[in-house]
């Protein structure tokens, strides 16, 4: 029974923080965070996004009783307001990325060369990535990072399939012809 | 060679499987026949792995996420009371007689604080480069905005306390957001970090 395992949900006023809200976010906020940054390619602007998305949800309880449907409908909205950041910021500077992920990556398991390397291709990427339209750099995201089926990545974009498979084209010819030419 | 050669389209939605059976069937007959279209199919298959390698994976190690997961619920729990706040002024506000001029009288006044000061934000850490062990913190209280470490600090108070809605975040800063209920006028505060 959903009360069983949430039993603090409906009794609480609408924006109380509860043990279900902490839950909830703490389930969530690493997926929905890697998401949005990696829309952005900014630490500190998928930050706000994210939160900006989880009080957004959390404002609207009744998102909340479907734990499933919950985490369909965040993703959706971290993506699309990613890409309204994407569309209001315009111009993205990538140099903000490097000293946070400097710090960011993995180091136990790599050496400095291996964390160079690493950091000098997700500098690359970053460029990359910034040639592309927001819709078509969150489809490829959505689709090749995430693995999200086509599908879902389209009603995450609030578009059609076909829709959905041009950005995606569109988004991996571009994609590999940048990576080619080195930038 | 078969025919015509595979769109660069098609190839492109090949390489992740998502041209669908019969389609896709047809790249894969094509390409073991023709070179130039398996080695175009490849360059795609290659992009993607490139993609996946370079943007796959965790994006922080464990620590840096501990960190900033910390940061990012506190700001969501508090995101979450102000909006409760805002959402009670919007209660009383349809309650009690529209002020006049409310909608065309939001004035907003933004104030920014940049503390400098290297002492307030980290101690001296030799030769470090990973994440800091000693925090300053910006933060959003019903009293104002402010930036302390320890004991040491600096706090912007608000006007009115019932109607202030805070917002931590952006690495480092913070926001408070005072409302004057006789006025209808906004007042920002944003205290900021700095390296
Ligand atoms: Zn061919």
């Amino acid at each position: 029974m959903n009360e069983a395992h949430h039993p603090q949900v409906e009794g609480n006023e609408p924006g109380a923080w509860d043990a279900r809200h902490e839950e909830f976010v703490q389930s969530h906020l690493k997926r929905i965070f890697s998401i949005v940054y990696k829309i952005l390619g900014n630490v500190e602007d998928a930050q706000d996004v994210t939160q900006e998305v989880f009080i957004r949800a959390l404002q609207r309880r009744e998102q909340l009783k479907d734990l499933e449907k919950a985490a369909h409908w965040l993703s959706r909205i971290a993506s699309n307001a990613a890409i309204d950041h994407l569309r209001r910021r315009k111009r993205i500077s990538w140099t903000e990325l490097d000293e946070p992920l400097q710090n960011a990556l993995p180091a136990a398991a790599e050496g400095p060369e291996e964390l160079l390397l690493r950091s000098e291709r997700r500098v690359q990427l970053q460029s990359v990535l910034d040639q592309l339209t927001p819709r078509e750099r969150a489809a490829l995201i959505l689709r090749d990072v995430e693995d999200l089926p086509a599908g879902e990545v389209a009603r995450i974009l609030n578009c059609g399939k076909a829709t959905v498979r041009s950005h995606i084209a569109n988004a991996r010819a571009k994609f590999k012809r940048l990576m080619g030419a080195g930038i | 060679m078969t025919g015509r050669h595979i769109s660069e389209v098609e190839l492109a939605l090949a390489t992740g499987g998502d041209l669908g059976l019969a389609r896709g069937l047809r790249v894969w007959f094509h390409t073991r026949r023709c070179s130039r279209c398996a080695a175009l199919l490849e360059g795609y298959a290659a992009s993607r792995r490139a993609l996946r390698e370079s943007a796959g994976g965790d994006v922080m190690s464990p620590d840096a996420w501990a960190g900033l997961s910390r940061e990012m619920t506190a700001n969501i729990r508090l995101g979450l009371a102000a909006g409760r706040i805002v959402d009670f002024q919007s209660e009383a506000r349809l309650l009690a007689p529209e002020p006049a001029g409310w909608r065309v009288a939001v004035v907003m006044a933004t104030l920014t604080v940049v503390l400098t000061s290297g002492w307030l934000l980290r101690r001296p850490v030799p030769g470090a480069a990973g994440p800091r062990s000693s925090w300053a913190v910006a933060e959003a209280s019903a009293e104002g905005v402010g930036i302390h470490e320890g004991q040491a600090g600096l706090m912007l108070l608000g006007p009115d306390r019932e109607s202030s809605v805070m917002l931590a975040g952006t690495s480092g800063g913070a926001r408070a957001r005072f409302i004057d209920e006789q006025t209808g006028q906004v007042t920002i505060h944003h205290a900021a970090l700095e390296d």
